[in-house]
């Protein structure tokens, strides 16, 4: 297990001060926009209610006025009553000179107008009728038809500057209503484009937010807990940990890693210690303890598969006069010598062999039965007594063994350690035989046994 | 605790105060002039009658105020207001710095503009040089009777307590013209016996002769100005302004 080293990295306190601090600034631009907005709406509403609003009216009514002009004009053209036409003279001069009290120099000089108009109007009417009324010169009818032709000619001029001005103040009243209706729906556009990404901010930051969780605090826990597993299991394959962005994970991970080594180390220490608690120093074959242990397993296997099982016993011969006469290192390398005898039998072919104690060996043949069991302790026989071994003053000593064989087959064991004591008498009985030689004890074996031995 | 207790008992009275406040009904005392036909005037059996009249009527309506009516002479309106024998002066009163100072304003509620009344035949050219030594009447405490005093100094003016006495002076060949609000004179020249004047003059256009009417207050009212203001939007609004003005004028002066 490792962990990468490349990469950036941040504590996970200051990711969340970071976010906190994101959430803060956003919210503050958030409300600024919202009130910067807000209170444009409430400016152009104000502006319409004060500004617009005042002047469509104000436009408007000057439009009605005009219709008045033109219906009081009107009105003193076909009037053609003294009386009359100065009452209505009297208005229509008081309604043209309340346009002046707008600020509008273009109306209240076509308004002028159309009061010189009909001031016009009515003078000619007068001259007409004092023409009529006329002291010694009779009424002309050529003059007065001049006259009449004047007044329409009038009345009409001032018709049409009355036409002209609505005219102007209508289209003028339809750009300011179209002026507003654009303002209201340009802000409102403006509006909804600042909430959708006012709305969708958030949930951006929150899957965001949610994404950074899970791969970088959720998928490091998971295998940081896979890695504290795999160490449960003595598993030894080595585990990539990606280096996480957070600093506290990190943590744990470094936690995790110097776990795993101690404890892969105590693994190790305890399989040697368990490899020397099983193996005889000197020689290192398997010592006594784990060759019963192995014969109690093949014994039981044997007996299951009904197979048969066979043990030698194999003992040197007058191995302390070898160290009395050469010294004890001698006698170890005879020892050794021996040893390397019996491991390479297990090489050939399946047997466990041990050092049993003092000079005394041992070895299992699974699946063997009496004959080949004697066949093969023959061999090792003949190979230990054709050793030369060697001393530092180059003189040659030579051992020989003798050996005990039994097998399950051979007599009714149910123990295994029965079988081992069976080979421990082959075994006497060969070194009462003469020594160098294999014995094994006939299948009444026990008895026989105790026979020889009384 | 103790503080919160004195807090709590403060709070409730003041709740108690503002209650009673708006239990109480609006009673409003309103002055006018009535003596500037056509806007506020007494009819044959006494009443004031008028725009002016009809206007602060509906105003009272509008604001589910009681009002009382009180006739007061132009010159002493203003003085009898800070005496505080009423509440409001609805008297076409228009606009001045002075007067601003002493009385708080409303938004107007008509416009109008000043003008020669005279005889036609004998007057084209109202400049002060052309008017010099004319005799010219104008309402005392005006706009006009200060525009006259201040720009026709060689003319004689003749400054009379309201605008029907100026007319009669014009009537009875006392004075040569009279200075004053057009929509006031249109009514004056409009009857047959007054056939001879007329307005005189082009029309004035000087800034200070164009006019605007309001609502008056007590100077610091602005509680009672502001419900005065709403409810003449109010009035605009729902046709009431309109109705009334058309009672009176042929076309609109607002």
């Amino acid at each position: 297990m490792s962990i990468q080293k490349k990469g950036i990295q941040i504590s996970m306190a200051a990711a969340g001060r970071l976010l906190v601090g994101f959430v803060l600034f956003y919210a503050i631009i958030a409300a600024g926009f919202s009130i910067v907005f807000l209170r444009k709406i409430e400016n152009d509403a104000r502006y319409t209610q004060e500004q617009q609003l005042p002047l469509v009216l104000s436009q408007n009514r000057n439009a009605i006025k005009v219709e008045r002009l033109a219906s009081l004009a009107r009105s003193i053209y076909l009037a053609k009553d003294r009386e009359l036409e100065r009452q209505l003279q009297l208005q229509t001069h008081v309604l043209a000179q309340s346009f002046t009290l707008d600020e509008n120099d273009e109306l209240a000089k076509g308004v002028q107008d159309v009061g010189a108009h009909v001031k016009k109007i009515v003078a000619i009417r007068e001259q007409i009728r004092r023409m009529d009324a006329g002291s010694g010169i009779g009424p002309d009818p050529a003059i007065r038809a001049e006259l009449e032709k004047q007044a329409l000619e009038t009345y009409q001029n001032a018709m049409r500057t009355t036409d002209k001005l609505s005219q102007a103040i209508i289209s003028d009243a339809a750009v300011l209503a179209y002026g507003m209706s654009g303002d209201i729906q340009r802000t409102a556009k403006m509006i909804q484009i600042a909430w959708v990404i006012i709305l969708t901010l958030p949930v951006v930051t929150a899957v965001g937010a949610i994404y950074v969780v899970a791969r970088h605090i959720i998928s490091p826990i998971n295998s940081a807990i896979e890695g504290l597993q795999s160490i449960d299991r003595h598993e030894k394959r080595a585990f990539k940990l990606r280096r996480p962005l957070f600093r506290e994970l990190s943590t744990i991970y470094e936690a995790i890693e110097a776990y795993g080594r101690v404890s892969s180390d105590l693994l190790r220490t305890n399989s040697i210690l368990q490899a020397l608690s099983e193996e005889d120093g000197l020689t290192t074959l398997a010592n006594r303890r784990s060759f019963e242990k192995r014969l109690g397993d093949e014994f039981t296997n044997a007996l299951q598969r009904g197979t048969d099982l066979a043990i030698l016993m194999v003992d040197l011969d007058h191995f302390k006069s070898i160290n009395d006469q050469y010294g004890h290192q001698m006698g170890d390398t005879c020892l050794k010598m021996t040893a390397n005898v019996l491991r390479s039998v297990c090489a050939d072919r399946e047997c466990h062999a041990a050092r049993y104690g003092g000079e005394e060996f041992s070895i299992v043949f699974p699946d063997c039965d009496l004959d080949n069991a004697i066949i093969e302790a023959e061999k090792i026989r003949l190979s230990l007594s054709s050793l030369i071994i060697k001393t530092s003053y180059d003189k040659v000593v030579r051992i020989t063994a003798s050996v005990g064989v039994a097998t399950i087959k051979s007599a009714k064991f149910e123990t295994s350690a029965q079988l081992l004591e069976n080979a421990d008498r082959a075994l006497y009985l060969a070194k009462h035989s003469g020594r160098n030689i294999v014995k094994s004890l006939p299948s009444s074996g026990r008895t026989d046994l105790k026979s020889i031995t009384a | 605790m103790k503080t919160m207790k004195v807090v709590a008992a403060t709070i409730a009275v003041l709740l108690a105060l503002v209650g009673a406040v708006r239990a109480d009904e609006l009673k409003l005392r309103i002055a006018t002039e009535g003596a500037y036909p056509p806007f506020n005037s007494l009819d044959a059996s006494g009443n004031l009658v008028g725009f002016d009249v009809d206007i602060a009527k509906a105003l009272c309506l509008e604001m589910k105020a009681t009002c009382s009516f009180i006739a007061v002479p132009w010159d002493d309106i203003i003085n009898r207001l800070e005496k505080d024998e009423y509440d409001l002066i609805v008297a076409s009163m228009s606009f001045t710095e002075e007067r601003a100072r002493r009385m708080e304003y409303s938004a107007s509620y008509y416009r109008s503009h000043s003008a020669f009344a005279g005889d036609p035949s004998r007057f084209n050219d109202i400049s002060p040089a052309a008017l010099k030594g004319f005799r010219i009447a104008a309402g005392s405490n005006t706009i006009q009777s200060e525009y006259l005093q201040k720009t026709y100094p060689d003319s004689k003016i003749a400054l009379t307590k309201d605008e029907p006495e100026a007319q009669r002076l014009l009537q009875a060949g006392e004075v040569d013209l009279v200075l004053a609000d057009s929509i006031d004179l249109m009514t004056f020249l409009q009857s047959p016996e007054n056939s001879k004047f007329d307005y005189v003059g082009d029309p004035v256009t000087n800034g200070f002769l164009k006019s605007s009417a309001h609502i008056t207050a007590h100077k610091g009212n602005t509680e009672l100005i502001k419900k005065v203001n709403d409810a003449l939007d109010q009035l605009r609004l729902n046709g009431t302004y309109d109705r009334i003005n058309n009672a009176y004028f042929p076309f609109s002066i607002y």
